[in-house]
């Protein structure tokens, strides 16, 4: 008798799992590749709002290898549920940055919805 | 015997040259990431004028200049883009990324240049007995640039883009903003990794 609350409980537990085993989510904000993974240090990243309610984001990436390097990278805005938002200019940019030192790479949202953003740094060579 | 050879090695470079060809051959495919498209030395390609509207449309917003209309959303007109390139271009390429990126952020309203649209909304002010002309709070105007230059066979490319954003009330100003895109090499490259 005492089993049963503890055998619900492990069920509803079970319930659940199954219903989230479908949707793979991940709070990986910033994604890299190539040398970046290992020699792209992501020194800052400030969310501001710009012209009231327009989600700004400014990353600061820095090149710790010893020669100067480019990357290519990519804003992507999402709004409170998670749900891309469609952007006329989004798409890749290339940025060159020198041995040793760091650019800011910036994205502003066009649609106030926007609530997160995903960033993606990739090599570009 | 030297007659079977050269033969023989006629048919080998004709394989060889065949394969070559065919190895050479790229099926048609859709291109959906930038990084993949052409990116051609002394031409603005589709990926710049994404990049050039991008630039100016982070400096427009973080001016505050569109904050400045007393209405919300206030009327705007895209009036001139001159072409100042050598190239033949449609200066809508970039117009209409920012037309519709400024009607996404909701500050901004842009006038339609739909001859039957303006005809019955004339209509419906005539009915409702207002004369007065709908006239934009802010204008859109703009240029864009081309300038070239070379050492050796190396050859540069920059494309500059300028835009104002004018308030009619007062003819001035209200904001000016320019983007760049430079491109460098001795041939077009298939993709960004050149």
């Amino acid at each position: 008798m005492k089993t049963t609350p503890r055998l619900l409980t492990v069920l509803a537990v079970l319930m659940l799992c199954g219903c989230y085993a479908n949707t793979v989510t991940s709070n990986q904000r910033i994604r890299k590749d190539g040398w970046l993974s290992t020699h792209a240090n992501i020194r800052v990243v400030r969310e501001t709002a710009v012209s009231d309610d327009l989600l700004r984001i400014d990353v600061e990436v820095e090149n710790t290898l010893p020669f100067d390097t480019r990357f290519d990278y990519k804003f992507e805005f999402l709004d409170a549920e998670g749900r891309m938002l469609f952007g006329p200019t989004t798409g890749f940019r290339q940025e060159q940055v020198p041995a040793g030192a760091f650019v800011t790479i910036t994205a502003t949202a066009t649609d106030p919805r926007a609530a997160d953003f995903r960033l993606t740094l990739t090599n570009a060579d | 015997m030297n007659h079977v050879l050269s033969s023989s090695s006629l048919v080998i470079a004709l394989a060889i040259g065949a394969f070559g060809g065919v190895g050479c051959q790229q099926n048609a495919r859709v291109v959906t990431d930038d990084r993949d498209k052409i990116v051609s030395i002394d031409q603005i390609d589709v990926q710049d004028w994404s990049n050039a509207a991008d630039q100016v449309l982070q400096q427009l917003f973080a001016s505050g200049a569109l904050d400045t209309a007393p209405v919300k959303p206030a009327r705007v007109e895209v009036t001139r883009v001159i072409n100042d390139t050598t190239q033949r271009i449609d200066t809508d390429l970039l117009t209409q990324k920012i037309k519709i990126a400024l009607q996404q952020s909701g500050k901004v309203a842009f006038a339609s240049s739909d001859a039957r649209a303006n005809e019955v909304a004339d209509y419906e002010d005539f009915k409702a007995g207002d004369d007065a002309p709908r006239l934009p709070y802010f204008v859109i105007n703009g240029k864009i640039l081309e300038i070239r230059t070379s050492a050796g066979s190396t050859k540069q490319s920059s494309f500059v883009f300028q835009l104002n954003l004018v308030n009619t009330a007062q003819s001035l100003d209200a904001w000016s903003g320019e983007a760049e895109v430079t491109k460098q090499g001795t041939r077009n490259a298939k993709n960004s990794k050149g």
